[in-house]
């Protein structure tokens, strides 16, 4: 049964979140503060914590500080503040991923997966083949063309699966459309087309949980495309 | 360490009286040094005055300056008297009727080596002495020519005349004839044959003219109407008969020059006589026997050319020449003289070639004839001559007067000390903290002028007190004199005028003195002055001119001024002749006209200084301020007011800043704070969905419900973006980025959007690279809210024209273009205004933000934004700076 340990000092928050995660199968414990939560943490087997930032007694970033340093379980900042500079305060202080209120459940429930997933059985996803690419919780099987999200198959056309495949190949490199155009179709871009663009929409939408704030297959506005390698 | 510097009024007081009571005392010492600093001694020519140097005397009179010159005066006297005596006596008794051979007194008495003629007359001694008194008389004699030549000798001889460089004739004066030999006509030959071209006449013209340009002698010559000369002689009109009871000169004399002669020694002899008795009334008093402690005898010849001897003491006059100097080497002072004896025995700085001197002097001819026996008693027995009374007066001063000089310079010290104390301490005393505090009475605060005046006006007052003090001690003197004997009654009132006058010195002085270091203590000597008055009237006004507002003052009256100096100043250089007037004038114009020329050009500087300060404060250096402190009038005015307006303008900036902050810090703070419940309304409404509801209308509530709390949510993230936004608060990613590119992904990424509102996207991208230099998630937020903005209010089933361009100069350009779906009845410029949006109603979803959003990132980001509505066409403008990659590296 896994545990997950939900802090917000909003009492009906914290409440909506159990209704969700319970209807997937998780355990909730619910705390209402930083110090709470770090005393709950201490009594029982976690396996993920959401937690908010703007709480009493402790916040959430000096709660993160501090779990940080005995454990390494998956934590979940969800905040109002949805500033640049604090999501990567928080990212940096040590949490596993950032959502900003007001959050879509669906889109928590999605991360909260992700999330369990990497920490608890993503080891034994590795070394099947030579042909394997994998960047944070994306893998790629070049051999049945097949691709993993968190452990979960996803279904791409072939014409997504080369370009996710060409950037993958490719990490760190930015695309432009007329790049991936000429790489994948094999001829010249001529004028103007958006073949490309929406392509890449959709591979967002099949791989990331929120394609506007991507994990993986990020835009670069005015630019291109690309992935980047795991930090 | 100041506190020795202050000390109490009583004792100030206390002092400055005793320092005045010693200037008292110092006067009256002075006044008794004054009073007694005089010796007045009779001598044969009237009373003689010595004035004793108080600082050198000898200790004993004999040996004073004072003594010295009494006894030379005195041996002057005597020698004088004998050759007197030896004129109007006769046996030692002074004989009024002596007969007096005027020609023979003249010889003997008269300049020796000069011609006195052979023509005598007699005369009694006392008729001469008394024509003198009543005054000669003269009249004029009338010469004929004949006579005046003869007087005149012979004019008509070479030797009176020379020829001149132009062979002109010339009488030159009458010359003694020559022996008329060979030489002599040798000599005179040119003259000779020139005398010979002219007449009798006209050489004795010649001689005339000469004449009468140097008439002479009592003689004047006259040329009457008809040509004829009349010569006209001044001659004596006789008071009293000669002895032979001739009472008319010329019987007495053969022709004109020997009655002029004689004449001129009657004159003389009389003079002379009359002159001499003046002097034996005198010294016959004086050095009689038993009136003076001095005693003489002086021989010598008489007129008779026998030996005589005249003496004060009849008995000595018996006695040989050796028995008379042992008598007279007795006494401590005395000279003799012996006419061939080169030494003169004697204890006084006596030599041959003063009693030379003295008997020249006294027009004595027989020099090597004269003995003299001079000798004084310093015992002085005989009370009432110059040397008892001298010596009197000598005993009783000097003595004193040095011990009162002592006593007065210690005053006098005293007096200086108080003097410098009090100056050092004056104006300060101590506060009650014990700190020294400089202060100043009502006196010290009068005009620093009227003060110096008042210096001025006491100066003054010094200087005629001094004058009467003088005065007065002449008079103490005079009194004195008139008395014949010392100062001994000296009136006290004399005594306390000098008093009076050294208290009321000190006081005054002590007054003004101890007020100007006072003054200059507490450095007030200017502040309080009439000068800095009149000063700063003078700049004030000379301020409020130059800042006066119409140019008709501030300009032209100076103008004017200065025009009116050079033109004076230049007429005065013109009309003036002396060169000095013209230098200083010259001068003066320069001086005006160059400190003219650098007032104008410091003004001018000035003035840039300004318009600097004006364009930095433009170009957005608000907190820039002109230095004040160096300008004056107008410009003084203009940078004050430029300093205002930059001041304004500083703080405009910096409220509206911190205003914009403010406001983005509350909205920011707000949102989170809205953002809470937000999130629980979205949870729950998602929630509600998810139960099992089988009422179609409820299911439509929560339907409602989703949107507008979505819409919410955007609301708010919009609200934050457009604050930051507008507040400046945001930090700018800029790297390069492709517009054309932005557009296609832009399309591209919003592709199912535009499909569900049923627009055709028609892009056109310029083939060259379409580089801007921006962020590029900034630039994607533009383009997302264009694009949004055209889904939602783009009329379905039309086109959306897209383009990017370069342009010619070096810009980007995107173009959209798309129909409105409903009528717009608003401005183009409104539209990117906060919270506006085409339909006024705001039933449609959207912040109305959006476009606000997009104009102001475009601008923050360097680009313009602009609108176009024609009619329903609905056309955005951005345009970019083209990104060259040449010139940036």
């Amino acid at each position: 049964m896994t545990q997950i340990l939900v802090c917000d000092d909003d009492k009906e928050i914290v409440d909506a979140i159990e209704i969700y995660l319970s209807q997937e199968g998780y355990q909730i414990l619910k705390a209402y503060d930083g110090e709470q939560a770090l005393e709950l943490l201490g009594h029982n087997d976690v396996q993920l914590l959401i937690m908010d930032v703007m709480m009493p007694k402790l916040d959430g970033i000096r709660a993160t500080l501090k779990i940080r340093e005995y454990s390494s379980i998956p934590i979940i900042i969800l905040s109002a503040k949805s500033e640049d500079s604090d999501k990567i305060l928080g990212l940096n202080v040590g949490a596993d991923d950032y959502v900003t209120k007001p959050f879509n459940p669906l889109e928590l429930v999605a991360r909260v997966k992700s999330n369990l997933r990497r920490y608890t059985s993503l080891g034994a996803m590795n070394g099947d083949g030579k042909l394997q690419y994998q960047v944070g919780g994306l893998t790629i099987n070049d051999e049945n063309k097949q691709v993993f999200v968190d452990g979960e198959a996803v279904k791409l056309t072939p014409i997504e699966y080369s370009i996710l495949l060409l950037l993958v190949k490719n990490l760190g490199k930015v695309f432009s459309i007329n790049e991936i155009y000429e790489n994948i179709w094999n001829e010249e871009a001529i004028g103007v087309d958006n073949t490309v663009a929406v392509h890449i929409r959709h591979i967002r939408e099949k791989i990331e949980i929120n394609p506007r704030e991507p994990r993986y297959l990020k835009v670069v506005w005015g630019v291109g495309y690309k992935i980047d390698a795991e930090q | 360490m100041k506190k020795g510097k202050s000390i109490s009024v009583f004792r100030r007081l206390g002092l400055g009286l005793v320092q005045h009571i010693v200037a008292a005392i110092v006067m009256v010492l002075i006044a008794s040094v004054l009073f007694n600093s005089f010796l007045t001694v009779t001598t044969m020519n009237g009373p003689k005055i010595y004035s004793l140097d108080p600082l050198n005397q000898k200790s004993s009179f004999e040996d004073s300056e004072v003594f010295r010159d009494l006894f030379q005066t005195a041996v002057n006297d005597v020698i004088r008297l004998g050759v007197i005596r030896e004129q109007m006596e006769t046996n030692h008794k002074f004989d009024a009727s002596k007969v007096i051979d005027v020609t023979a007194f003249m010889k003997r008495y008269g300049t020796a080596g000069r011609n006195y003629g052979e023509a005598t007359a007699k005369f009694k001694m006392e008729d001469l002495i008394i024509w003198v008194r009543y005054g000669l008389e003269y009249k004029n004699r009338t010469m004929s020519l004949s006579e005046f030549v003869n007087y005149y000798q012979e004019a008509c001889i070479p030797e009176n005349y020379t020829v001149d460089d132009y062979g002109n004739l010339t009488f030159t004066g009458y010359h003694e004839p020559e022996e008329q030999d060979e030489q002599y006509a040798q000599k005179y030959e040119a003259i000779l044959s020139k005398m010979a071209e002219y007449t009798e006449a006209q050489l004795e013209d010649m001689a005339f003219s000469y004449v009468m340009s140097k008439t002479s002698e009592g003689i004047a010559l006259n040329k009457e109407d008809d040509g004829n000369l009349t010569v006209y002689v001044n001659s004596l009109v006789f008071r009293y008969a000669t002895t032979d009871h001739q009472t008319q000169l010329y019987d007495l004399v053969d022709g004109w020059p020997e009655f002029i002669q004689l004449q001129r020694n009657i004159v003389d002899a009389s003079n002379t006589l009359a002159e001499n008795y003046e002097l034996y009334q005198n010294c016959a008093k004086l050095y009689a026997e038993g009136k003076s402690n001095l005693k003489y005898v002086i021989r010598m010849r008489n007129a008779e050319g026998e030996k005589d001897m005249f003496s004060n003491i009849p008995d000595l006059a018996e006695l040989d020449d050796e028995k008379l100097t042992e008598v007279f080497e007795e006494n401590s002072k005395y000279l003799i003289y012996y006419p061939n004896s080169l030494e003169i025995m004697g204890n006084e700085d006596f030599t041959e070639g003063n009693v030379f001197e003295l008997l020249r002097a006294a027009h004595y001819p027989f020099l090597e004839d004269v003995y003299i026996w001079i000798s004084l008693d310093t015992s002085y027995e005989v009370k009432d001559d110059a040397f008892s009374i001298a010596s009197e007066m000598y005993e009783r001063i000097v003595p004193n007067t040095a011990g009162i000089l002592t006593i007065l310079i210690a005053l006098l010290i005293i007096w200086v000390g108080i003097f410098l104390y009090l100056t050092v301490t004056a104006g300060s005393v101590y506060a009650e903290d014990g700190s020294v505090k400089h202060y100043l009475n009502a006196f010290d605060k009068i005009w620093t002028e009227v003060f110096l005046c008042t210096i001025a006006g006491f100066g003054y007052g010094i200087y005629r007190i001094i004058l009467y003090l003088r005065q007065m001690t002449m008079t103490v003197y005079e009194t004195r004199m008139s008395l014949g004997s010392g100062a001994k009654n000296v009136l006290l009132t004399q005594y306390g005028l000098y008093a009076a006058v050294g208290f009321w010195f000190s006081v005054l002085l002590c007054l003004l003195w101890y007020s100007l270091v006072r003054r200059l203590k507490s450095l007030n000597a200017y502040k309080n002055s009439l000068l800095r008055l009149v000063i700063n009237a003078t700049y004030g006004a000379f301020e409020t001119v130059m800042a006066h507002q119409s140019s008709l003052i501030s300009v032209l009256l100076p103008y004017m001024i200065f025009l009116m100096l050079n033109f004076v100043s230049l007429i005065g250089i013109i009309l003036f002749q002396d060169p000095v007037k013209r230098a200083v004038l010259l001068v003066f114009l320069l001086i005006v006209d160059v400190a003219v020329g650098i007032r104008l050009f410091k003004k001018n500087a000035e003035f840039n200084d300004i318009i600097d300060g004006i364009n930095r404060i433009r170009s957005g250096e608000v907190e820039y301020k002109l230095d004040t402190g160096k300008l004056h009038g107008m410009n003084k005015f203009l940078s004050d007011a430029v300093n205002n307006i930059g001041e304004g303008i500083d703080n405009a900036v910096k409220t509206s800043v911190k205003d914009e902050r403010l406001k983005t810090d509350l909205i920011t703070n707000v949102s989170h704070d809205l953002k809470t419940p937000l999130t629980s309304i979205i949870n729950y409404v998602d929630l509600l969905k998810r139960t099992n509801i089988q009422d179609p209308q409820a299911k439509n509530y929560v339907e409602i419900l989703e949107n507008k709390s979505q819409r919410l949510k955007d609301l708010t993230d919009d609200l934050v973006e457009a604050s930051k936004i507008s507040s400046g608060n945001i930090t700018l990613n800029l790297e390069v980025l492709d517009l054309g590119e932005l557009l296609q992904q832009t399309i591209g990424e919003l592709s199912e959007k535009l499909e569900a509102a049923k627009l055709k996207v028609v892009a056109e991208i310029d083939e060259k690279p379409s580089l801007i230099y921006a962020d590029s998630r900034r630039m994607w937020r533009v383009m997302e809210n264009l694009f949004n903005n055209i889904c939602k209010y783009a009329m379905e089933g039309t086109r959306v024209y897209a383009e990017v361009k370069v342009t010619d100069n070096a810009k980007v350009l995107l173009q959209i273009k798309n129909v409105s779906k409903a009528q717009m009845n608003i401005h183009a410029d409104e539209l990117t205004e906060r919270f506006i949006r085409g339909d006024s109603s705001r039933s449609t979803e959207g912040s109305g933000l959006g476009l606000y959003i997009a104009k102001s990132l475009t601008n923050v980001l360097g680009g313009n934004f602009e609108i176009q509505l024609d009619a329903d066409l609905f056309k955005v403008n951005i345009d970019f700076p083209l990104y060259q990659q040449d010139k940036k590296e």
